[in-house]
């Protein structure tokens, strides 16, 4: 080895030497640090959380004091606290948690935050910020700065941001949404709406354009089981979206309505055998009796998959004994 | 002896660079579920379109199944494949812990299954996920196969006796399922925990119509071969925990470094016969380079580990909430 190559291990050895031993203190170090933090701010929870109560309870007319609110740490606490009180609550007493936000400044706060982060952590302050009620020029720079990003979960906040600020423009918010919602999405927009705002017009919802709109609708008619919404179920399933389709199947499904129609039957012939099968499967989870699910199986495969259906239909009534 | 140099230093630099980049990508992930767990809809049964059968081959105790019927996600089943002429006992105590009662069994041709295996499911509401089966073992992958005819819904995860679901692992799966689209995840493999760098166990989510076409579950390792044969990805963090044992020669990273260790290791004795004091003292230099860099290594994963444990410890939201749940009571 030449003398060059030699100077050149040594080198390396004693940066990394130091890098490791600089790199297991700065660790520890920050353990520790982290664990003291994550204790005063376990302690300032609890504390907010009890004035928040107090204040509530009591229409929000007694004076509120929240300790070490001075701190920038204190008010990311309370703004975090304040997003989950709003969602513990579905929006009850909103003016009085929209008080607190304001007087605090928590809502430019954490856009602030917001910005400095980044990755995911960006993503839960733009959550929290989504959740609390921000004023409109807070509202505007979120939305100029974030609106077009192309992070699904940034995406997500803004949309739910935007339910949180204009709730009666809900429908042409998720109408005007680009790309589709996943089941989550879906599932934090319920939970959104549910605020002061539980959607029992669930007809425009089913009938609309586009397919976010129509997957909310079929998610709502499922979590709420509306079963008037019948008609609007099975127009659904003809739809060409397919998954617009396999969500009103499988909302027909779950509020175990009739199955013995055309559209069914139409949209069972355009599944693979695979996924017949699998849909079969579930039917007889849901408890549907062999005669119902022989009714949509095409008659060229009744031969075929009957005793399969019957077989399956019956290990499965048998469990839902007692 | 320069060209040994050259590679060695080459590949100490690319283990370290492999090792900057996993902490970087389970922190990440970590960071993920925090934000995941902070969501109200993460988990609710809006998002539990996607059914998942959980299939556990070679169970010894009903402690075992317990823990599995533990998870809070909405649509799942969990499969037991035992094996009564082992153990007679176990079936009995199980028949008579969770009322299990003989049922039909599908027979399909989906799948080809040695034998007649016999399928018990609870008279009790509160077991109506579980489903066991009773079969001559014959192999971990014929277990599998028999939990896959057997499964109601369409996303399969094959177990071992020894590993088990952590809490959050079904909701995780599903939503990173649907982040990426469903079609194009025949599998997903997560790793399992306590993990090492470089740790090539795994668990996975198969998409049961891929397990079918694929002639099922075969082989001394049926879950690797499995993965490989699929399409679909690798997440960076841990969705089950193994209580097997494992040494610590074990971990891969130390094994990866011994390796490496050993060329500047012959290359010292070599110079030492040689009388070559110069050359000698250079593998010497190279083998401390080797610890050096393993010493670097072990650094970045205790910082992995410290926060990934003050992360598990902290439970913040979830305490929040907790919190929250009690103190709205006196509403």
């Amino acid at each position: 080895m030449s003398g060059a190559m030699g100077e050149v291990v040594g080198a390396y050895t004693l940066a990394l030497l130091v890098g490791a031993v600089l790199l297991a203190a700065a660790s520890m170090l920050h353990a520790r640090v982290r664990q003291r933090r994550i204790g005063i701010r376990r302690t300032l929870e609890r504390c907010y959380v009890n004035v928040l109560n107090r204040r509530l309870l009591e229409g929000g007319s007694a004076w509120c004091c929240f300790p070490l609110i001075e701190r920038r740490s204190s008010r990311l606490t309370l703004a975090v606290v304040v997003a989950q009180i709003g969602a513990m609550t579905y929006g009850y007493d909103r003016r009085v948690l929209a008080k607190v936000v304001r007087r605090y400044g928590l809502d430019r706060l954490l856009l602030e935050q917001a910005r400095l982060s980044g990755g995911m952590r960006r993503v839960e302050w733009l959550h929290t910020l989504a959740q609390i009620e921000c004023s409109d020029r807070i509202y505007q720079r979120m939305m100029n700065r974030y609106g077009r990003s192309r992070n699904s979960y940034i995406a997500l906040c803004m949309t739910l941001a935007a339910l949180n600020h204009s709730p009666e423009r809900s429908i042409a918010i998720l109408a005007e949404r680009r790309g589709r919602l996943s089941p989550f999405d879906l599932a934090e927009v319920l939970m959104m709406l549910k605020r002061g705002l539980i959607p029992v017009a669930y007809q425009p919802l089913l009938r609309a354009e586009q397919a976010n709109v129509r997957l909310l609708g079929l998610c709502i008619v499922r979590y709420f089981g509306v079963t008037e919404a019948e008609e609007d179920i099975v127009a659904a399933i003809a739809t060409d979206d397919r998954e617009v389709a396999e969500s009103a199947l499988f909302t027909l499904c779950a509020l175990r309505l009739r199955l013995d129609r055309e559209l069914v039957r139409e949209a069972a012939r355009r599944m693979s055998e695979g996924e017949r099968r699998a849909w079969y499967r579930h039917l007889a989870s849901e408890g549907y009796s062999s005669r119902a699910i022989a009714q949509i199986v095409p008659e060229k495969e009744l031969s075929l998959l009957g005793e399969y259906v019957e077989q399956t239909v019956a290990s499965y009534k048998r469990a839902l004994m007692n | 002896m320069y060209w040994l140099s050259i590679l060695i230093l080459t590949l100490l630099a690319l283990t370290l660079l492999s090792v900057v980049v996993a902490s970087l990508r389970t922190l990440a992930a970590l960071r993920k579920g925090r934000m995941l767990a902070s969501c109200h809809g993460y988990g609710s049964e809006a998002m539990s379109q996607t059914g998942v059968s959980v299939v556990v081959s070679g169970v010894r105790s009903e402690r075992e199944i317990e823990q599995r019927l533990s998870s809070e996600y909405w649509r799942y089943e969990v499969i037991v494949v035992v094996d009564s002429t082992l153990d007679a006992q176990l079936l009995h105590r199980l028949c008579h812990k969770y009322s299990l009662i003989r049922v039909n069994f599908p027979t399909v041709d989906e799948l080809s299954i040695d034998g007649a295996p016999r399928l018990y499911r609870s008279r009790q509401r509160r077991y109506r996920r579980l489903v066991v089966v009773d079969r001559l073992h014959r192999s971990r992958a014929d277990d599998w196969n028999c939990g896959v005819v057997v499964a109601s819904f369409d996303r399969i995860v094959p177990l071992e006796s020894d590993r088990f679901l952590l809490p959050d692992a079904l909701p995780r799966w599903v939503m990173e399922l649907h982040e990426s689209g469903e079609c194009r995840n025949e599998v997903l493999a997560a790793q399992v925990a306590p993990t090492h760098f470089f740790d090539r166990r795994r668990v996975a989510m198969f998409a049961r119509s891929a397990v079918i076409a694929e002639g099922g579950f075969v082989g001394e390792h049926p879950r690797v071969k499995m993965i490989r044969s699929l399409r679909g990805r690798l997440l960076s963090l841990p969705l089950a925990y193994s209580t097997a044992y494992r040494h610590r020669s074990e971990n891969p990273l130390r094994r990866l470094f011994l390796g490496i260790g050993l060329a500047p290791t012959v290359a010292l004795f070599v110079e030492l016969v040689r009388r070559d004091w110069e050359g000698a003292r250079e593998a010497l230099l190279l083998i401390v380079a080797v610890y050096a860099t393993a010493l670097a290594s072990s650094s970045i994963a205790l910082r992995t580990r410290l926060v990934v444990r003050g992360e598990q410890g902290e439970e913040r939201i979830k305490s929040l909430r907790r919190l929250l749940r009690c103190s709205f009571r006196v509403y």
